[in-house]
Parts: structure tokens; C-alpha cells; sequence
């Protein structure tokens, strides 16, 4: 465990958002300024022990979302500087992000966000989401998994049609699970 | 839909996070109001399934990312509050999670997603719902409302990318309508799958979701209304029509309807009418046509996905409303 | 008489490196009716899912050793194959069920056998009528009780007619009436059956050979009675002593 991974998550979060922020408020003409902020990220990332592939692959996953971003700013004046800039200063806040999410665990994220007083609603609402995400993939995988096992013929096409099908169905039994879920915590004291 | 960061200014971003946090603060205060022990389980497992329909996420050529948003699902398992607080949570850990959208546009997203989403969504369920809707009639506006709601979504977001100054409006408008016009079936044909096994399963769970009656209301009025809705919503776009023509004209071009607007507006012309106006009416009559023949569709859809058992008991309930 | 099953060194780990199936072999004769027993964790359910190729899958740390049905080997590319000629009725009815109706799901086998409709209904209602659920054809899925769904599972098997039937655990949550009702049935089949279980009486009366697994390993094996009337070997894996809480009849010679 490295020391970025112990470091508090509300002192990560606040240097994530305060780097973009100040990317953000870069004029398009001061955007270079913002490739500075590279040498450090990366520092951070070998400090991290992230492997440097593992880092850049991901990044790569969300660079082409980038790229079509910033190519629809090259039809204005001044095209091409325009979009150079903001695939500049968007490369460097989607490497920020990526090592925060690396170096922190979601659910420490989460609590540090709620301690910033967002609303309680809201937060136990991200909770259940998280929670809940589990139950939807378990369930997802059963249904695949009893569908394939008595399936015989078909195509992939067709087994996708099938998964389509099985969509509302699929909501309906993870509600009923989740229900099942909620009166055991209920029934164990919890809320 | 999600924008990631850099391409927001510092002014957009804040402008648009402080319009999100006063809607989602609002609708924060409403959940706690009418909060219902019973009903989490619904809330956590409708927005773990936008959380996942939300990873169905492909690049566009000009646009951020296209996927499926969700928000008229969630209009119409849970109400207008609940669905906002549902997307919010989605977007949030979208962005903390998948890095999937950006920190500082959080504000902005939550917007596009949530407020006009939910809003556009919920509201035009509940307008083509009526009094008592049967099961037909709400897979039908569930259907239609995802789509008007991906397409609200879309404008706003082009509306911020071009307020950023990262694109200029004529370019960003006719692509992000255009494709998201596109998923935004994807998007009725989830909605409606979803509530269509709901209704046949757990129809109580929608009787939740604050569907008091909105008073006696005939069938005719909700298609009026929904009539009234998108020449609303062509009148909303004449005005950039006006200021992007060249954007314009690549859309209704796209939609076939340019030329076969032309014979119609040329008796106009002759009595001296600006080519403005004629053109505004054009859009408008194209927008009506297609948020029409679309409304059609869905209610197709409708049809095919609602079993025959329940479509029997909704007319064995119009007799008995007509005879009664 | 041909091998139906034939299980070689076959090993298994989940992904957290706890090996749950240690070098298993063991052979089955078509036609015959084997019992697998042994206490909780003892891998019977991962042996079971071995059996028609639910496993290996991608959450498998380590596999090895084959499986063949029928002289072929259970993998990837027999996939189709294998699933026809294997049924399995799993320890948890929703891990089977993934219809909304019980006439949909058990109509399920046939369709994908390519009956036609009029011949689909005739299984169906014959299917359902066999473990007492004769027109629940439209009831949904999610109402019924746990027995109910239990029923249901073994009625999608009997409608497409596997030619090896594997049973995890099948008499759990059925009522007395249910249990005897299945154990007739599976009585007369004549079709190839491995049966998991901890209702060692059942065991006793369908299944004239038993498997004795414990931490993976196979254990013992031999004819049911003598195995059930082992009381040091029944005790020593947590089985308790079948000898003295069996009705005599069973385990008579």
C-alpha cells in the first residue's frame, strides 16, 4: 500500500478537483499550461505503484470520447488551436480522475462525499446503488445461466433477442430480491 | 451524454451545477418528505439498472458519447423526485467509478440527465397517461417519453458545449439531435420492456409512484396535449433554426422533408411572406409529423409487448366505463 | 453396457484458491441410478455443475481432469451436444427458472427441440400433471412457493426427455406428498440419474450404487446399503448413523 493509497481520500478528492478545476479555467491560448501537470500525475502514479500500462490503457479506453469531442471544436475560427486545446486540457483532468479512482476505494469516495453534506437522501441512495449492483449482475448471471443451460439451438443474434426479452423480467426478480434483502436488514435491526 | 472535463467553461460549469443543486436540493427535501420505508428497494434497484443500462456507452463521431440516459424510466417507476435523486446517484458514480464524465461538469450532467431528462420524461408521461391509463397506454408514453427525453437532453447539452465555446451551435446541435434521435428508440424499447414486465408482474409497485388522478381527463385531451408538447418543442428549436440555418437545413434535409416542404411554401411565397416564417413552419410542421408518426410507433410497441390478458381486462374496463 | 458418464482426475478451484474438487473419478453405466452424498462443502453441487458443462467457467482459478458423456468430451465446442443429452435440476429453483410463466418455462426443452406447438402443449400438460402441478400452465412464476418451483424445475427436465438426469438436492422443499411423488417418478425412469443428497432415505431407495465425497475427494463407493449400513464411515463424515435412524426395509439386503 503505497503512501498515495493511504492518503485521505478528502485531501485526494480536493487535489483532483482543484487540478481541474484550474484546467478548466484555462483560456484556450494557456491551454499548453495544463500538459504541466503531467510530470507530477505521473510521478504520483509510479509513487501509486500503478503500472504505467495499466494506467494508459484505461486512459485509452476514454480517449476516443475525447477525441470526438474535440474534433466538433475545429469548425470555428481558429479550428484547429481550439481543438488541439481541448483535447489538451481534457487528456490531463481524464488522467487525474483515473488516478484518484485508482487510488482510492469507491466506497471511501462516497463517504468523503457525503461528509461534504450532500444531501442524506442522496447519499443513501448512491449506497443502495452500489449495493444493489451486485444483486442486478447476480441475478443477470443466474438467468443467463439457467437460459443457456436448456438452450439448444440458436444464434447469438437470437440469444441476445432473448436477452432483451429477459430485461424486464430480470428488474422485476431483483426487485423482489432486494425486498428480501431489505426486511433482512430490517429484521436484524438495520434500516 | 456525459461531458467530460475540459470542455466546460469555469462559468458553465458553475452556472449549471448551481441551477442542479437547487433542483436536486428540492427534490432531496421532497424524498425525505414523502419518504416510504417500503419503497427503497425499489429506488436502489432502479438505479443500480440505469447504473448498467448507462454502460451501454458508445462513441460518436460528433458528440461526447451516446448511450442510453434512463431518466423517463425512472420518471415513471418512481416520480418526478425519486428519479431525479435515482439519476443523480447514477451520474455521480458514473463519474467517480468509470470516470465517465467529468468532476467539474458533475453540474452540467446532472442537469442534461437529470433535471430535463426526469422533467421532459415525467412530464410527458403523465400528460399521455391521463386519469386512469391502462397498461397499453403507459408502455405507450413510457415508451415516447424516453425518447423525447434523450432528445431534451441532447439540445441542452449542445446548448452548454456551445455556451463553453468548445463548438459552435450549428455544428453540435444537428449532431447530437441526430444521433440521439436514434438512441433515443433504444431507449423507448428499454423503458417500455422494463415497465411492460412491471405492469404484469408488480403492477402495485407503479401505483406508488404519486399517480394520483389528474382529475377527469379524456383520452382526447392527452393527445392534444401531446400535439401541443412538440409543436412547443419545434417552436423552442425555430428560433435556433433562425440563428444556425445552415445546421437546420442539414436536418430537415437528413429527414427527407426539405423538398417536399418546398411546394407547400411556394403559394406562400407568392403573397410575400419572409422566408423566415415559412421556414419556421416547415420545421414545425416536420416536427409535428415526426413526434406524431413516433408517438405511433410507440404505441405499436406497446401493443406487441403488453399480454393479450391484460389488454382484455383494459377493455372489459372501457365498457364497463361507457355503460356505467 | 456403454459408460453414460465418465468423470477423469477431475479437479477444480474457485478463484480464491480453496480447491473444492480434488482428482475425482468415476464412472457411471447408462441406465444406472448412483447416489452422492456427503456432509455440506463437500463439493457434490461443483461436481454436479462438472456434469453438463455449466463448468469450468471463467471464475475457475484451476481445471483439470475431463468429463465425457457418452464417450465424448464435455467442453466449449459440444456445448449444444452435451445440454441435450444432460439435464440437470439445480439445488436452487431460481438458479432454473427464468420464464415468466410455468407453462413458458417448461415449454422451454421442447421448443428448443423443435416439437411442434400441438406436441409442446401435450409435454407440457403431461410434464405438470406428472409432479402434481396439472394447470398451473399460466401461473406466474415469482407467486408460487418454493415447492412449487421445485416441482416445476423437474417438470422442465421431464418435458425434453434428457437421457442422464442429474439432481442436486431434489427432494429439499417439497412436502411429504411431493417427496413421494418424486421418488416414484424418478423411480420409473429408466433413464440414466445422478442424485445428490442429504435425504439419505431417498437415496437409499432409488440408488443401487452410492458415491461418498468429502473435501473434494472421493471417499468411498459402492453398493447404497452396504455404504449406509458403514456406521464409522457414515459418522466419520458427519452423516450421522443411517443404520439405526433408517426404517430397516431400506437398508435390508
Amino acid at each position: 500500500m503505497s503512501a498515495v493509497h493511504r492518503a485521505s481520500a478528502g485531501l485526494k478528492l480536493g487535489v483532483a478537483a482543484a487540478l481541474i478545476f484550474g484546467l478548466a479555467a484555462l483560456p484556450a491560448e494557456r491551454a499548453w499550461w495544463g500538459l504541466c501537470a503531467l510530470p507530477p500525475l505521473l510521478a504520483l502514479a509510479l509513487l501509486a505503484r500503478i503500472p504505467i500500462e495499466a494506467l494508459l490503457s484505461r486512459w485509452a479506453l476514454g480517449a476516443p470520447f475525447l477525441l470526438a469531442a474535440a474534433s466538433l471544436g475545429y469548425f470555428q475560427p481558429h479550428g484547429l488551436r481550439v481543438g488541439l486545446a481541448l483535447l489538451a486540457k481534457s487528456a490531463v483532468c481524464l488522467l487525474t480522475l483515473q488516478l484518484l479512482i485508482a487510488t482510492t476505494p469507491v466506497t471511501e469516495l462516497t463517504r468523503t462525499l457525503c461528509r461534504l453534506h450532500l444531501p442524506l437522501v442522496l447519499c443513501e441512495t448512491i449506497a443502495l446503488l452500489a449495493r444493489y449492483s451486485d444483486l442486478l449482475s447476480d441475478e443477470a448471471r443466474r438467468m443467463r445461466r439457467a437460459r443457456t443451460g436448456r438452450t439448444l439451438r440458436g444464434s447469438r443474434f437470437q440469444e441476445w433477442l432473448a436477452l432483451g426479452n429477459s430485461l424486464g423480467l430480470l428488474f422485476v426478480r431483483t426487485v423482489s430480491r432486494a425486498e428480501r434483502v431489505q426486511s433482512a436488514m430490517r429484521s436484524r435491526g438495520g434500516a | 451524454m456525459h461531458i467530460p472535463d475540459g470542455f466546460l467553461s469555469a462559468r458553465v460549469a458553475i452556472g449549471y451545477a448551481a441551477l442542479s443543486s437547487v433542483g436536486l436540493g428540492a427534490a432531496c427535501f421532497r424524498m425525505r418528505a414523502q419518504h416510504e420505508r417500503g419503497a427503497s428497494a425499489l429506488l436502489g434497484v432502479s438505479a443500480a439498472f440505469v447504473f448498467a443500462a448507462q454502460m451501454v456507452n458508445f462513441p460518436v463521431a460528433a458528440g461526447t458519447s451516446g448511450h442510453l440516459v434512463g431518466s423517463a424510466l425512472a420518471g415513471a417507476l418512481l416520480g418526478l423526485p425519486g428519479a431525479l435523486v435515482v439519476m443523480s446517484a447514477v451520474i455521480i458514480m458514473q463519474c467517480f467509478v468509470l470516470a465517465d464524465g467529468g468532476v467539474f461538469a458533475l453540474g452540467a450532467n446532472v442537469f442534461n440527465m437529470g433535471l430535463v431528462g426526469c422533467v421532459v420524461g415525467f412530464c410527458c408521461y403523465r400528460l399521455l397517461c391521463g386519469a386512469a391509463p391502462s397498461p397499453t397506454r403507459r408502455v405507450a408514453s413510457v415508451a415516447f417519453a424516453g425518447w423525447c427525453a434523450t432528445i431534451a437532453g441532447a439540445l441542452s447539452c449542445a446548448g452548454q458545449l456551445s455556451l463553453s465555446g468548445a463548438a459552435r451551435l450549428s455544428v453540435v446541435l444537428p449532431a447530437m439531435l441526430g444521433v440521439h434521435a436514434l438512441i433515443g428508440v433504444g431507449e423507448a424499447v428499454i423503458s417500455s420492456l422494463v415497465v411492460a414486465s412491471v405492469l404484469r408482474f408488480r403492477p402495485e409497485l407503479l401505483e406508488n409512484a404519486g399517480h394520483g388522478a389528474l382529475g377527469a381527463r379524456s383520452r382526447n385531451t392527452a393527445v392534444f396535449a401531446g400535439l401541443g408538447l412538440s409543436i412547443a418543442i419545434a417552436g423552442l428549436l425555430a428560433p435556433i433554426a433562425d440563428v444556425a440555418p445552415d445546421g437546420f437545413s442539414r436536418v430537415t434535409q437528413a429527414l427527407g422533408l426539405h423538398a417536399s416542404a418546398s411546394p407547400l411554401l411556394a403559394p406562400l411565397s407568392q403573397y410575400g411572406i419572409p422566408s423566415l416564417v415559412s421556414g419556421v413552419l416547415a420545421t414545425v410542421i416536420a416536427g409535428c409529423l415526426g413526434t406524431l408518426s413516433l408517438f405511433g410507433l410507440c404505441w405499436l410497441l406497446a401493443l406487441a409487448l403488453v399480454p393479450r390478458k391484460l389488454r382484455a381486462a383494459e377493455s372489459r374496463a372501457v365498457v364497463a366505463e361507457s355503460s356505467g | 453396457m456403454t459408460l453414460a458418464l465418465s468423470v477423469e482426475e477431475l479437479s477444480f478451484e474457485f478463484a480464491r484458491g480453496v480447491p473444492v474438487l480434488r482428482s475425482l473419478s468415476f464412472a457411471v453405466e447408462t441406465g444406472e441410478c448412483v447416489g452422492l452424498i456427503g456432509p455440506n462443502g463437500a463439493g457434490k453441487s461443483t461436481l454436479l455443475l462438472h456434469l453438463n458443462g455449466i463448468l469450468p467457467d471463467r471464475s475457475a482459478a484451476r481445471a483439470s481432469g475431463c468429463v465425457r458423456v457418452h464417450g465424448r468430451v464435455v467442453n466449449a465446442s459440444e456445448a449444444r451436444w452435451v445440454r441435450r443429452q444432460v439435464g440437470i435440476l439445480f439445488q436452487d429453483s431460481d438458479d432454473q427458472l427464468f420464464c415468466p410463466t410455468v407453462g413458458e418455462d417448461v415449454a422451454y426443452g421442447p421448443e428448443q427441440l423443435g416439437c411442434p406447438r400441438a406436441e409442446i402443449e401435450q409435454r407440457v400438460a403431461h410434464a405438470l400433471a406428472r409432479v402434481g402441478l396439472a394447470g398451473f400452465e399460466q401461473r406466474i412464476l415469482q407467486q408460487l412457493s418454493g415447492g412449487e418451483k421445485k416441482r416445476v424445475c423437474l417438470a422442465g427436465l421431464l418435458a425434453y426427455d434428457p437421457n442422464i438426469l442429474v439432481l442436486d438436492e431434489p427432494s429439499a422443499a417439497l412436502d411429504p406428498r411431493g417427496r413421494r411423488e418424486l421418488i416414484e417418478i424418478l423411480a420409473g425412469i429408466s433413464v440414466t440419474r445422478v442424485i445428490a443428497s442429504h435425504d439419505l432415505a431417498l437415496v437409499a431407495e432409488l440408488c443401487t450404487r452410492t458415491l461418498l465425497l468429502a473435501s473434494g475427494a472421493l471417499v468411498a463407493s459402492g453398493p447404497t446399503k452396504e455404504l449406509l449400513r458403514d456406521d464409522a464411515l457414515m459418522n466419520a463424515h458427519g452423516l450421522g448413523r443411517p443404520s439405526r435412524d433408517l426404517p430397516a426395509h431400506l437398508l435390508a439386503p
